[in-house]
């Protein structure tokens, strides 16, 4: 039951006659009356049961470009309906609450008719963006007061990570296909496993002469090399509670996603096999191996819906799990924020073991806010948070150190300079041929 | 996909309905049923409220039809012939009071104005108007020095009493009924009057026997006109009007040539009854229809606070993620070194930072001693030596002043080192 500006007018409308004739009875016999006068109205309204409903969802979107969803109403009664719709989103849909493409619209449907409604929304959070209810109100010729139904019409739309680290994807894509050889550039055969023989120029490395080669051709030939393919990447987001402290714009988990994507569609180009897990106290995503066509799309569909958990990461039980995986000699790459007690007690411990049979690589995330605390010296409080600040840094790097020292290759980088940093190991890592 | 063939396709969604028992079961719960049960009580209520129209219910109220009102005693006087006339206005009594004939006045519950009693009686005395006091209890002695209440009498328990005297009316009414406690005795004021008290005390006064003429009813005589007291509402009352002599006692109090008034009186006609109900800002001092308005106001406001307050729909529901606010830790960190005043490591950290960066930028291997690093840097940036060794390693920090003093030399310390 819901009245409308109507049944306002008409109240005020009411206070007339008893102006007229100031008397208590008056003011009752009025009220009475427009108490039956709401009542009939709402018995009068039609009732929004007659009422189909359904919502078509648009396209998939990244983060920050804009999509839409139908919603269709079919008057399947027999009366006409006069409705007034508010097609419900949450609000990091970005939906605006009224004008074309609003949430709130008016529709008058005849028996059978039906009136198609678009929504235009501009999501501001990645995830699965579900639709919330539907509220109708159904009015009688008068419109005093109408009758009021919230609708369950389910219907999700899935906003994919912004992907911002994907203008860096072409470039390092290229730079690999420099280095195996398949562009025409003088740096061909960088890299360990034996690609071709080719006839010796000038500048070529005299250890890459291939003797028996010479002697067969009766020329100098060089043997080409190119870094090795069909390696397997491992790429391990964490969604602990690491992940969930806020840097710079978005979290370090939005931060381990952008390198996370780059490096699988990077290693994924370059035709390594690649796996992403995302854990935190147990494993919430596996996706892999990822194929050479389109390798992202499956990717970015299923890493879209996690968000990291107030829960301490498990360390032993993520390891174990990679380790299952595969018994071949892989890239394995720990993205997660940088806590340097808790990866010095949890992590480190659990690294041995892994770094032995598999290349391990750790990517963190660093917090550009300690740079800034760092700096400011001018008051009390100002010289201790500089003092924290430092320490903080000084035990990332020692942490850097330790990793070192373990054999394991790290990155420590701000959110916006972490996926390149994180492609450039993984083309250092394996023109090296230390994969 | 277009909307089009997705409804095709999967269909609508509708408000879902339950079998048939489920919509027996709802037609109980039906709101409808209950919206049409609201619209009849309605339409009945304000039907009985125009057909009856005013309704008063207060005690011995010539409209009142309840037990105690006073509406079958006017109907019978009227019945018999008698010009009645009722009011609630002092200015119709004082017009009644000056134009002869009889006054009939509702004196109980404290209702009339100090002043009233003597303007009436001296406007009734003037147009020789007889006067009948109901039930005036204390306030007697407002209309007439000649009587007063008989505090010491004692009114007994017996209820039924008979006239005991020489007035006309009693004596034809014969024998009444009072009840104790709502009605008193009447007795001779503070001057002498001619004055006849009928039904007296029936015993259990504070002396054996009545030493005073006393009773329920009382009439003065004052040469043109009479005061008539009624000592109990109860004569009147529709209730116990039929009871024993009850009717005849009341015609014959009120008997005459002329026409009969009846004065009912109302708080709020008193002279002085604004300056009351509080001073000049008395909603009295606005026209009806003004206060009408206002009343309305009211349900306007009511109406308004459903029409804008009712939702469109419940809140749509966000799922938000955890965030744990940037530097959390550290902030936690620099709070606590700052609560316990944790001067030395603050600045241990400080210049720890500050060297490995001077070592670093000044191509030193990380085993370089810290008194290089800064002897270095004091060469490279050209400082003094001495003092950039007091504040890269060995100046005490006594208070936090000295702390923020020496964190700042080291900034510019490492500002005024060149990497070449």
């Amino acid at each position: 039951m819901a009245p409308t500006w109507r049944f306002l007018a008409l109240t005020a409308l009411a206070g007339v006659p008893s102006l007229l004739r100031p008397h208590w009875t008056t003011l009752a016999v009025m009220a009475g009356f427009l108490l039956i006068a709401a009542l009939a109205d709402w018995l009068a309204a039609p009732h929004p049961a007659g009422l189909g409903l359904q919502r078509t969802p648009g396209p998939r979107i990244r983060l920050g470009e804009a999509t839409h969803a139908v919603l269709t109403l079919r008057n399947e009664g027999r009366r006409t309906l006069r409705l007034s719709v508010r097609d419900a989103w949450a609000p990091s849909a970005g939906a605006a609450p009224r004008g074309p493409g609003g949430t709130r619209f008016g529709a008058r449907l005849r028996p059978g008719e039906s009136h198609e409604h678009r929504v235009e929304l501009t999501p501001t959070r990645r995830g699965l963006l579900r639709a919330d209810r539907v509220t109708v109100r159904s009015r009688s010729l008068l419109g005093l007061v109408a009758r009021q139904r919230s609708i369950e019409v389910p219907a999700a739309i899935t906003v994919l990570p912004p992907f911002h680290s994907r203008r860096h994807l072409q470039s390092k894509l290229r730079r690999m296909r420099e280095l195996e050889g398949r562009t025409a550039v003088m740096l061909k055969g960088a890299g360990t496993e034996f690609d071709s023989l080719r006839e010796y120029v000038r500048g070529d490395d005299v250890r890459s002469i291939d003797w028996r080669a010479t002697a067969r051709a009766r020329e100098l030939m060089v043997r080409t090399y190119r870094p090795e393919r069909d390696r397997r990447v491992i790429i391990v987001l964490d969604s602990s509670r690491l992940a969930a402290r806020r840097v710079g714009e978005g979290t370090a988990f939005d931060a381990a996603i952008e390198s996370g994507l780059l490096l699988a569609g990077l290693a994924a180009g370059s035709g390594d096999r690649v796996e992403v897990l995302a854990a935190d106290a147990r494993v919430r995503a596996h996706v892999g191996p990822l194929g050479r066509q389109a390798p992202l799309d499956s990717l970015m569909r299923r890493i879209a819906p996690i968000f990291p958990e107030l829960l301490e990461p498990d360390w032993e039980e993520i390891t174990s799990t990679v380790l299952r995986l595969t018994s071949q000699r892989s890239l394995v790459v720990f993205v997660t924020a940088l806590d340097a007690p808790t990866i010095a007690e949890d992590l480190l411990p659990a690294l041995p073991l892994l770094a032995r049979r598999h290349t391990v690589a750790l990517a963190s995330v660093a917090d550009p806010a300690l740079e800034e605390m760092r700096e400011g010296r001018y008051s009390t409080t100002q010289a201790y948070r500089a003092a924290a600040a430092e320490r903080e840094l000084l035990e990332a790097q020692s942490l850097g150190h330790a990793l070192s020292a373990l054999g394991v290759h790290s990155v420590h980088e701000s959110p916006e300079n972490l996926p390149p940093a994180l492609a450039d190991l993984y083309i250092a890592l394996k023109t090296s041929g230390r994969m | 996909m277009s909307a089009g063939l997705d409804i095709a396709v999967r269909g609508t969604v509708r408000t879902p309905s339950g079998g048939l028992r489920a919509r027996l079961g709802g037609a109980a719960r039906s709101a409808s049923l209950w919206v049409v049960a609201g619209i009849v009580v309605l339409v009945t209520a304000i039907v009985t409220v125009l057909m009856q129209g005013r309704e008063a219910t207060r005690p011995l109220h010539y409209d009142s039809t309840q037990a105690d009102g006073g509406r079958a005693v006017i109907e019978v006087l009227s019945a018999q012939g008698r010009d009645v006339a009722t009011t609630e206005s002092l200015a119709e009594a004082r017009t009644a009071a000056a134009g002869g004939g009889t006054l009939l006045v509702f004196a109980g519950e404290g209702v009339l104005a100090e002043e009233v009693p003597g303007q009436l009686m001296a406007e009734a005395e003037a147009a020789d108007t007889d006067v009948v006091l109901i039930a005036p209890g204390a306030t007697v002695g407002a209309w007439t020095d000649a009587i007063e209440t008989d505090l010491l009498g004692g009114a007994g328990t017996q209820t039924r009493r008979a006239p005991e005297c020489e007035a006309s009316a009693p004596r034809t009414a014969g024998a009444v009924s009072a009840r104790a406690g709502e009605s008193d005795l009447y007795a001779s004021g503070s001057v002498a009057g001619d004055v006849v008290f009928c039904y007296p005390g029936t015993g259990g006064g504070a002396f054996d026997e009545d030493v005073f003429d006393h009773g329920l009813y009382a009439v003065e005589d004052r040469g043109g006109m009479s005061l008539t007291v009624l000592g109990t509402a109860e004569w009147m009352q529709n209730e116990t009007l039929a009871n024993e002599g009850h009717m005849s006692l009341v015609a014959g109090s009120v008997a005459g040539d002329g026409p009969l008034t009846y004065y009912y009186p109302e708080a709020g006609d008193q002279p002085g009854a604004d300056e009351a109900a509080g001073g000049v800002w008395s909603l009295r001092l606005f026209p009806d229809w003004a206060l009408a308005g206002l009343l309305w106001l009211l349900p306007l406001a009511l109406a308004a606070m459903l029409v804008y307050g009712r939702r469109m729909g419940p809140l749509a529901v966000e799922p938000l993620p955890v965030v744990v606010p940037a530097a959390e830790t550290v902030l936690g960190r620099s709070a606590l070194l700052q609560r316990s005043r944790a001067r030395a490591t603050a600045i241990r950290d400080l210049r720890t930072a500050a060297l490995v960066r001077l070592g670093r930028r000044l191509a030193l291997g990380p085993d370089a001693p810290a008194e290089e690093v800064a002897a270095r840097a004091a060469a490279a940036a050209g400082l003094d030596p001495a003092w950039t060794q007091s504040v890269l390693l060995t100046a005490p920090v006594p208070d936090d002043a000295a702390l923020v003093r020496l964190s700042a030399d080291i900034t510019s310390i490492e500002r005024e080192v060149d990497p070449l």
